[in-house]
């Protein structure tokens, strides 16, 4: 049992030293360059800045010493702070995920960042320590996870050799990478760029371009499109190859474990008893291909690119899905039959993506000349419609529900019953009158909570899905076999 | 079919959420003056927008002190076995929860003072992601049952 208290690396002065000196930057700059007058720096000037230099270092070097964590009574116990006291106390068995990282500075000192992660909680981890030494680490980690296995207690610094290891390989990272879709993030992230420049640039710029784009014909435009269109692409690809350059998983006995990352690594461990759902994401790009995302669903971890899950592996050919799964985490059965949505459903599929175009489409037709054009929306509205309807369906098999839907790639979701935390059938008017319901499953992630549904599922198939998740009918279920 | 769960909610919730349809009506008509008033007073609305706020207005009054109360209130039913909690409840939209007691987190009864003043209370049921809510039953019945169900949910098989 480690019982001493322990600080962080002294690295960790460092980097907060530089992190908030990254979050001054910008006044700091201005400051700098636009407060000196016409006769040069005053001597106020040098005050300021070395008081701020002063107080920042200062701040740095006292969070450090005030930040100590240790293990005891079974608790992370965290104290930081030395205004504002800050106790943090962690029960070992809440820990969902223990995540290390490496950025350019922990790499240059051999060290490692260290992030934790409780149940719910939102995006933020519950606890970053920035600089640990690797020994250091790996001895948290495994008094963290020592309480799972007490007979095994004694082998805790040595890491059980995986069972299996899993790369991406060259090609798939780039496959993966290209077809990423991570062109819409590029897209706003140099829209965003564009509306800061108006205020840098002078407004005669601004008339010069406009009239140049006045004069412009449509093949200028065009090609200027496709040239940003070209540049958020290559950016996305880099991102992405940066991201999951090198991705190993293995599976331990325990454990998944994921390392991944080019300039920065990340390892993140998440134990198999937590795992709550696995989703198979078929992204536009990647679907006709046969290629597939496989996303793993746990208590913690995943930030907001990942909708707060975590990648389990970037790229898969659809048809080892299957045999992939089965030897990875045999603990969550995975099949591949599938109930699909009765015919009665599309005409409502074809509606619901109908009616939010119709509407613009009138008021275009009304107000625009050629506006009827707008019209031809409609038939692309209906033909995602028939597309959504086509790929949802359902089934059960065993302990294991499927659920899948579209959301722009076609997604896939198992659930293991015993962990779902409620199931819900919602049936409107409409539904009603065509027995048809909405099933809704409702599983723990990082993020409070996440919902699944599939509509317009036939309404005696949603009472089988309610009658297998009740637990007289599992009991009934375990006495047969 | 899965039969409907049992129980019904208290007689006594109509009256409350007709009460809180009336505060909501004493709203509405608050609005149907300050357009009167806006057209006698300062300039001249169009007749037909008068009278169609005014059927508008009759029409929700209708709804929300009359209709949807006593539909929300012969819609709902619940049922708390050993096992597991089941609801269903809703009048545009129905909806029917199963939430097994192991899942269940922790539960609370709450009043506010409409609820209090009838003696009633709501009971709310927390999962690791999700909140559900009973609505209106009588204050013994209900720390009857949100002492059960903390009983109940005490029997964990396995942790999350």
């Amino acid at each position: 049992m480690m019982s001493e208290k322990k600080r962080l690396h002294p690295v960790a002065m460092l980097l907060a030293f530089l992190a908030s000196l990254k979050e001054v930057a910008l006044p700091l700059i201005i400051f700098v360059f636009i407060g000196r007058g016409g006769e040069g720096y005053s001597w106020w000037h040098f005050l300021i800045m070395g008081a701020f230099l002063l107080f920042t270092l200062g701040n740095g070097v006292l969070s450090w010493w005030f930040y100590t964590y240790q293990i005891r009574n079974n608790e992370l116990q965290i104290h930081q702070g030395f205004i504002f006291r800050k106790k943090r106390f962690i029960p070992r068995e809440r820990v969902q995920s223990i995540d290390t990282s490496q950025g350019v500075i922990q790499r240059i000192f051999g060290l490692v960042k260290v992030q934790i992660e409780t149940a719910g909680g939102g995006g933020e981890p519950e606890v970053v320590m920035s600089a640990l030494s690797r020994f250091d680490a790996e001895q948290l980690r495994s008094e963290l996870y020592k309480s799972r296995r007490p007979e095994e207690a004694e082998e805790t610094f040595v890491n059980e050799p995986p069972v299996k290891e899993y790369r991406l390989s060259k090609k798939d990272l780039i496959i993966a990478a290209s077809t990423s879709g991570g062109i819409g993030v590029f897209l706003s992230f140099i829209a965003a760029i564009g509306s800061q420049v108006d205020n840098i640039l002078p407004d005669e710029f601004y008339s010069i371009i406009t009239e140049r784009v006045m004069d412009a014909t449509l093949t200028f435009i065009l090609v200027i499109a496709l040239i940003v269109l070209l540049l958020s692409w290559i950016f996305s690809v880099l991102g992405t190859v940066l991201k999951y350059g090198g991705f190993v998983l293995s599976r331990t006995e325990d454990d998944l474990i994921i390392k991944r990352g080019i300039l920065e690594r990340r390892q993140l461990t998440i134990p198999v008893q937590r795992v709550q759902a696995i989703r198979v994401v078929e992204g536009l790009l990647r679907q006709p291909f046969g290629y597939a995302t496989i996303y793993v669903e746990s208590g913690g971890g995943g930030g907001k690119d990942e909708q707060f899950s975590t990648i389990l592996f970037p790229l898969l050919k659809r048809k080892r899905i299957q045999a992939f799964l089965e030897e990875l985490i045999p603990e969550v059965p995975v099949h591949q039959e599938l109930t699909p949505l009765p015919r009665k459903a599309r005409i409502r599929y074809m509606i619901r993506f109908m009616l939010p175009s119709l509407i613009p489409a009138l008021l275009i037709t009304y107000f625009v000349p050629f506006g009827y054009l707008s019209f031809s929306i409609l038939p692309v509205a209906c033909f995602l419609g028939y597309l959504h309807h086509k790929d949802a369906g359902w089934s059960i098999k065993d302990t294991t529900s499927l659920l899948q839907f579209r959301q722009i790639g076609r997604v896939r979701v198992y659930v293991p019953r015993k962990r779902i935390q409620a199931m819900e059938l919602n049936s409107t008017l409409f539904q009603k009158r065509k027995s048809l319901t909405t099933i809704q499953v409702s599983i723990l992630s990082s993020l409070a909570g996440k919902q699944f549904r599939v509509r317009d599922i036939e309404l005696l198939n949603g009472h089988d899905l309610l009658n297998w998740y009740s637990y007289n009918n599992s009991i009934k279920k375990q006495t047969d076999e | 079919m899965r039969p409907d769960p049992s129980k019904k909610i208290d007689r006594r919730g109509l009256k409350v959420w007709q009460i809180t349809g009336v505060i909501l009506s004493i709203l509405l008509l608050g609005i149907v003056a300050g357009m009167f008033s806006l057209h006698y007073l300062v300039v001249k609305l169009p007749i037909w927008s008068l009278v169609a706020t005014c059927v508008v207005v009759a029409v929700l009054i209708m709804l929300q002190i009359w209709i949807l109360p006593l539909l929300r209130y012969k819609k709902w039913r619940y049922e708390v076995s050993e096992h597991e909690i089941e609801l269903k409840h809703g009048v545009i939209i129905v909806k029917r929860t199963l939430i097994p007691m192991v899942r269940v987190q922790h539960v609370d009864t709450r009043q506010g003072p409409l609820l209090r003043a009838y003696k009633l209370s709501s009971v709310t049921i927390s999962t690791a992601a999700t909140t559900h809510e009973i609505p209106a039953l009588s204050n013994e019945v209900a720390d009857e049952l949100r002492d059960k169900i903390s009983v109940l949910a005490r029997v964990t098989e396995d942790d999350v």
